[in-house]
Parts: structure tokens; sequence; C-alpha cells
């Protein structure tokens, strides 16, 4: 079946002047970013792909910057380039993401979580900071540095922190309603899309491996490309009971 | 759940991490190459730190944790109640949470 943008827009539940790059796919510069780097992937927005996955099972995604002030415009074109490799990441394993929307708000609106210094700081943030509704609510302080140091003297940053099932967790772990994310440079991309892998149930592997849902610590380098969702953890994504929505019927 | 990376700072040189202070590297987040430089070097980088928090050139976020990192020296103190006067209250707020105030911008 043929799809017009419109009509997926209005699937979505986005009517009126919409603009597909902002409104939907989230991106703050209302464009395809461009890639970082020339190591790095060059974004392609294939529509009719999206479109497919937006039949299946897919999820929508809240992001908020916690101390807008604080991020630059070259931070912003690059979490553009993050939410477009977020998307990419989920649609490799056959998993829709709708609409990605971006809220700014100022550090006089972030309930003190605009500069995180700690693990604890990291859990409050997430406690604190959320939306209603039934988006993956992420939250991306400014200024985010919860570094460990080990007793080799070697540095731990946190970069990422996640409520395992999100909202139908039964709270046995933390007392968090959002995802916490450092905004941390190259590795962004996997920290989002590893801990929102977290938010739909898939918990780190029991053995070592380099897929999507391995800490960055087990594999020393470049993580950018260790992304693959496994079968198991697709399919615990993708039962997850108040987040997934159903497929888009006449698109 | 939550995930992290380990960086130890002998791995990285003192070129490496002043670049990466300024942003030049993909992989080395600025804040966390300060904290890299202050690991390396103890003692010895306390110029550079005083050095990156008084740069108004640099991203505020980069210039708090030189800040924050400057706080144990005894030599820094003048450096930091100066910096508590700064027209730009993020400075000002770090530089008096590193003298062991709180005073919110």
């Amino acid at each position: 079946m043929a799809a017009s943008l419109r009509g997926v827009c209005a699937a979505l539940g986005r009517t009126g002047s919409v603009s597909l790059c902002r409104d939907i796919l989230g991106f703050s510069g209302s464009k395809i970013p461009a890639a970082p780097n020339n190591t790095r992937p060059v974004p392609v927005l294939n529509i009719n792909k999206f479109v497919r996955l937006l039949r299946g099972k897919h999820f929508h995604v809240h992001l908020i910057f916690a101390g807008s002030e604080l991020f630059t415009n070259n931070d912003m074109r690059r979490m553009d380039y993050e939410v477009f490799r977020l998307r990419d990441i989920y649609a490799a394993a056959g998993i829709g993401i709708g609409i990605i929307t971006m809220e700014r708000r100022t550090a006089a609106n972030s309930a003190g979580h605009a500069v995180v210094r700690t693990r604890a700081d990291v859990e409050r943030t997430g406690h604190d900071i959320t939306a209603d509704g039934d988006f993956i609510p992420v939250v991306v302080p400014a200024d985010m540095t919860p570094n460990l140091t080990a007793a080799d003297g070697s540095i731990k940053p946190g970069l990422g922190k996640s409520p395992l099932k999100g909202p139908c967790s039964p709270r046995n772990e933390v007392d968090m309603n959002s995802v916490v994310v450092n905004f941390d440079g190259d590795p962004s991309s996997r920290t989002l899309a590893h801990e929102v892998g977290h938010f739909l149930g898939a918990d780190h592997p029991t053995t070592p491996g380099t897929n999507l849902m391995a800490q960055n610590a087990d594999f020393p380098g470049d993580s950018f490309f260790a992304t693959t969702i496994i079968e198991s953890d697709r399919n615990k994504m993708l039962a997850h009971p108040c987040v997934i929505r159903p497929g888009l019927a006449g698109i | 759940m939550a995930n992290e990376m380990t960086f130890n700072p002998k791995d990285f040189s003192v070129e490496v991490l002043e670049e990466a202070t300024r942003g030049r590297s993909h992989y080395i987040k600025p804040q966390l190459a300060v904290v890299l430089l202050k690991a390396k070097l103890g003692a010895g980088a306390e110029s550079y730190l005083a050095a990156c928090a008084c740069d108004e050139g640099l991203d505020v976020r980069v210039r708090r944790v030189a800040i924050e990192e400057l706080a144990p020296f005894s030599g820094a103190k003048e450096l930091l109640k100066a910096l508590t006067e700064s027209g730009n209250p993020w400075v000002s707020e770090a530089a008096s949470q590193a003298l062991g105030g709180d005073i919110s911008p």
C-alpha cells in the first residue's frame, strides 16, 4: 500500500503544519543531520522503511534537555545525529521508532539536574525529571560527569542509566521514571539506544559480547558499531506492555 | 541498569588530553579530559586547570569541571576567590562551591 506522508503524520497524531524532520523524526535543526566525521555513516532517510516499520510494533521517544541554555548549537547538531543513529539501530532489528520529540528545559526548570556529578545524582535526575504520556522519557543533562576513580587509577565515567522495564517494572532496582543519558560525544548514540533497551526490558548479557546490550566497559575500543539487537532482546522489547504500540493501520 | 566505560589516564598523552579539553577528540568528552589530565599529572596539572578555569573561550561546562578539580589545591584559592566574582553565574557558582560555599547563581 502506498503511503502519503500527510497520512502517516495523521496516523501518528500530527496534523496541520508538520515538519517531518522536526516534528516526527526529532531533528532540532529541521533537516537530516550530517555525519560528525568521515568514519561514521552518512545519514540517509528511507521513508519507505520508516513507514514499513510503523506498520509493525513501534515506540515513541521524548528527549528532555536539562539546562538547555548550556547546550551549544554544535551539541544540538551532534544530538540530531545521535537521534538518527538511535532510529537506525532499532530499524536494523525491525523495530520502528515513531515520533521523537525534543523538549528544552532551562536549568531553572530542571529541578537542579542540569549539572550531574555523582551516580546518586543520576538516579535522582531520572526520578525527578520525566514527562506525561507513553513516550519513553530520556533526560540529557547539560553537564553530566559522574566519574568514579578505580583503585588502579582508571576513571569510569557513567554513560547512562535506565530503570529496567521502565514504568512497568516492579521497582526492585532504582526508583527512576526516565532514562538518563550522558551526552558524551561519539558513544552517545550507542548509550542512548542501550539505555532505551533497558527501559524496554532488555538486560545486560550474561556472557561477554559486542551486541547493543553489552556494557561499553566489556569491550575497550570503538563501541560505535556494537549495536546489534539480538533476537532474545528484541522479543523482550516488543513484549513491553506499556510503551510498545501496535502497528499503524491504513498507512 | 547502568552503562559505563573505563579510561586509564596512562593510555593517553598529555597532548591528546589537552586537545580533548578543547573539544578536538571524537572519543573523549572535554570534561572527562580535564578529569583524566588531573588524574595523570596530579599537582602538575594545577597550572593547566587554572588556565582552563579562566579561559572565557572555553565551554563553560569544561571551565566548571576545571574549577572543581582545582578545589584541593591550596595555591588555587586566590584564583577561585577571583572567579566567584565572575560575571558568568555558572562560573561564579562553581568557584563558590569549590571554596566550600554553596552560592546559587
